[in-house]
């Protein structure tokens, strides 16, 4: 079964880069692919069950809502809890990661990140 | 399917049978109580019995056997003497079970008074003995969970240092050139779940990279079910013992979201070579791994002891050049038309395996050439220090990348020319002195960087100082007065740079004994030529030089780029080109008397007609209408003319034979997939046609 993963970032150019690089995943329906520009439409869809998910990445700030927040909000569900989230950010420091490792996020992608390394990331949280 | 009133008969004769068996060991047992076996015989079938009766609901029954179980597993385990009341209390014990047996078998509700007096006595005795000796407990089911899991076949849970040791000795006899051994220890943290990982995650990873992976988890915090929590990992150590072709940075990345407090990663070195005694050791840890059943002896064919023979050289060479027959012949069939026209799935399959495996060969052909450039380096080591002591300068040695692979018939013709440029960069390089240094708020002690890495299908090997720099200024002026260069002559920094490599130019004032006797850095250039390589040198004044030989992966193969002009292939190689474009008119420009040229970025280029270099018959065309293809040469860039690029290709190269050795234009010709044959450029030897002919007048 495919995995699910899911994007959510304001940049329609980092959701199109994404997509285009885990083409090769997505073809070989390894992975599905879905995207949100608006983390609250994400997180209605999620507490409504109408969306799911095996991976979230994230951006870190978006207007609506910023990413750590958003996983937050995620992780107080039962369902999701333990689900991986990778959030997207443009530096990495030593105190957001010690806040996004007590919200359960599971990883930093620095921004920009290559093709190679997003697809690497994916396979390796998702143990694909 | 079974029925449940058949699942019960068979339950109630098995118990029949253990209780039987029980009041016969019991009262063997009381004969003889130092006969642990026994002991172990009785806890085995009380053990059996707790599991059935409790799944039968024959819970009170259970619940006897459960308390008991624990009695017979303390001596079981402390091998403690057991006292002559308390082995009373075991045939009583027995006889109780066989009671209650009784109870359950009929449904009566009410249980014999000894039922309760025994398993109090039961309960008290055990309180007594874990509260004498709290530490028991620990050990006691730590045994417990190690005996299980040998009944399972399986490592112990909790292994000592010693199998994780045999583990990687085991590992350490298996390892290869081409795999690498590492401890890995994960110490996850509680949360990890939560972050969405669990230890299988890098097991299944690691597992599907590596030739052998053996883990050991430890599970210290967990004694008993109780204090298991599902939503907290419990795992306190994962220690795995992985074989695999990964480089260090590859395993790293694998582990790249763990905070780094939660993983360790520590590559083993290969065992010394096999002497006597450790063989024999090696061998007698193979057997008793066989005897454990790991898997790791059945997978592999480790008896046979790593060793290695010695080659002809020659014989690796002709090897090679099959080789290379080889990729022509499979690039033939995997490019032929007719071939590929051919619609069949099969066919087609066949040819795409035969290319991987070709691919394979060719590599691992490749690789048997290959050595680590770490032994030159450490010569190196000693070149610095004599200089260092002959020239009185301090030195600080960094060597970087010594594992990097290099063709060995390289090696072997490396070690001059990095003796030379290494004495280069302390005597002209580096400051006279200490105090010259501090003066300039540098440390007293000069730093020589020597690092070997691949760059873009090449290997480069720098030496880098931080010393004095070059002064432009100064070889500019001395390039003048050996009448290297003409006055006036607009030179970029790369081009200057070079210049003292020239033959005949020593900028060194004092002849000194090492360096500097103006037989220098020429020698240097053309024996890095010889290999098809070349020297770059960077430098910034005040700051240091570097100086970076860039080298072929191998002699025998060359990246090239594929041109045409008019029905003709040629290869020009790859790393001297600089770009490729097609111009535009106005930067096309005739010189009366020297040709033409091609301006780009201010510099003047000149034009180079392969058609006329070669006496080929075809139309004349303008530069416009064609490409453009700059390379860097010997005596400055130079811009090839061709028809057409026809892409980038990895070409074996054969030598030309004795009568066409003389054509300086060409250095060999390769045989491409289609079985064409091309000449490969030499372009330092390309020189515009009317340059020449003007030389000539």
């Amino acid at each position: 079964m495919a995995k699910t993963v899911i994007i959510v970032d304001d940049s329609k150019a980092v959701v199109a880069m994404a997509e285009l690089a885990l083409g090769e995943l997505i073809q070989s329906g390894v992975i599905e692919f879905k995207s949100y520009l608006n983390p609250l439409k994400l997180l209605d869809g999620l507490q409504s069950g109408s969306e799911n998910f095996d991976l979230l990445i994230s951006d870190i700030n978006m207007p609506e809502m910023n990413g750590l927040d958003l996983a937050k909000a995620i992780k107080t569900s039962d369902k999701h809890k333990t689900k991986p989230i990778i959030i997207l950010t443009t530096e990495s420091s030593n105190e957001i990661k010690m806040a996004g490792k007590e919200i359960g996020v599971t990883g930093w992608m620095v921004k920009p990140f290559s093709d190679e390394k997003l697809v690497k990331s994916i396979k390796m949280v998702l143990g694909v | 399917m079974i029925s449940q009133e058949e699942l019960r008969a068979i339950f109630i004769e098995e118990a029949t049978e253990i209780v039987e068996k029980l009041d016969v060991d019991i009262i063997r047992f009381e004969e003889n109580s130092n006969d642990f076996e026994l002991l172990n015989e009785i806890f085995r079938g009380v053990h059996t019995l707790k599991g059935n009766s409790n799944a039968f609901g024959f819970t009170r029954l259970g619940e006897f056997v459960h308390h008991f179980e624990d009695l017979l597993d303390y001596y079981r385990s402390t091998k403690e003497r057991i006292e002559a009341n308390n082995l009373e209390l075991f045939v009583e014990s027995v006889d109780v079970v066989k009671e209650v047996m009784e109870c359950e078998l009929n449904s009566i509700k009410e249980l014999p008074r000894s039922y309760s007096v025994c398993l109090e006595k039961i309960k008290k005795l055990l309180d007594a003995k874990k509260n004498k000796n709290p530490s028991l407990i620990q050990s006691e089911s730590r045994e417990v969970l190690n005996n299980l899991a040998l009944e399972f076949d399986e490592l112990p849970l909790f292994p000592d240092e010693d199998t994780l040791e045999q583990s990687i000795k085991i590992h350490q006899a298996m390892q290869t050139e081409a795999l690498n051994l590492y401890k890995i220890v994960l110490t996850l943290d509680g949360d990890c779940y939560k972050r969405g990982f669990d230890h299988f995650i890098f097991l299944k990873i690691l597992g599907e990279q590596a030739k052998s992976l053996e883990s050991f988890f430890s599970m210290k915090n967990v004694q008993t079910i109780e204090d298991f929590q599902s939503t907290q990992n419990s795992i306190d150590k994962v220690d795995i013992v992985a074989l695999t072709p990964l480089v260090y940075g590859e395993v790293e990345e694998i582990f790249e979201f763990l905070f780094d407090h939660e993983y360790k990663i520590t590559p083993i070195q290969a065992p010394p070579p096999p002497q006597k005694e450790t063989e024999k050791e090696a061998e007698t840890l193979f057997k008793s791994a066989s005897n454990n059943n790991t898997e790791i002896v059945s997978n592999t064919n480790i008896n046979a002891p790593k060793s290695t023979i010695r080659i002809d050289t020659y014989k690796v060479d002709e090897l090679f050049d099959s080789v290379g027959e080889l990729v022509i012949a499979q690039n033939f069939i995997a490019q032929n038309r007719e071939i590929r026209s051919i619609e069949n799935e099969t066919i087609n399959r066949t040819i795409e395996v035969l290319s991987k495996i070709t691919k394979k060969i060719q590599d691992r052909v490749m690789s048997l050439r290959m050595v680590a450039i770490k032994d030159t380096f450490e010569k190196m080591k000693r070149v610095v220090r004599d200089t260092s002591k002959k020239t009185g300068k301090e030195i600080h040695l960094i060597i970087q990348g010594e594992d990097t692979e290099i063709d060995k018939t390289m090696i072997d013709s490396l070690s001059d020319p990095l003796i030379h440029i290494i004495r280069n960069a302390i005597d002209h390089g580096l400051e006279s002195c200490g105090d010259e240094r501090v003066s300039i708020g540098k440390s007293a002690e000069g730093t020589l960087t020597l690092r070997a890495f691949h760059k873009s299908g090449n290997i480069v090997i720098s030496v880098s100082d931080d010393g004095r720099g070059i002064n432009k200024e100064r070889v500019f002026k001395k390039a003048i007065e050996r009448g290297i260069v003409n006055e006036g002559e607009n030179l970029t920094d790369s081009q200057i740079f070079a210049l003292i490599m020239q033959p005949g130019f020593s900028t060194a004032e004092a002849i000194s004994d090492l360096s500097g006797r103006g037989v220098g850095l020429d020698v240097v250039k053309t024996s890095i030529e010889k290999l098809r390589g070349k020297i770059e040198i960077e430098s910034k004044e005040g700051e240091g030089t570097t100086f970076s030989i860039i080298l072929p992966l191998t002699l025998a193969i060359i990246d090239g780029m594929l041109v045409q002009v008019g029905n003709e292939t040629y290869i020009i190689p790859t790393l001297c080109v600089v770009e490729s474009f097609r111009p535009e008119k106005e930067i096309v420009h005739i010189v009366k008397g020297k040709g033409e040229f091609v301006t780009l970025r201010k510099e003047c280029i000149p034009i180079v007609r392969l058609s006329e270099v070669f006496n080929l018959d075809i139309a004349k065309s303008e530069p416009w209408e064609n490409i453009l293809v700059c390379v860097e040469t010997d005596s400055g860039r130079i811009a090839i003319m061709i028809d057409e690029l026809l892409g980038r290709q990895q070409v074996v190269i054969k030598t030309l034979g004795k009568s066409l050795s003389k054509v300086k234009e060409i250095s060999g010709g390769a045989i491409l997939g289609n079985g064409d044959i091309a000449l490969i450029l030499n372009v330092d030897a390309l020189r515009p046609q009317s340059e020449t002919s003007h030389v000539r007048d």
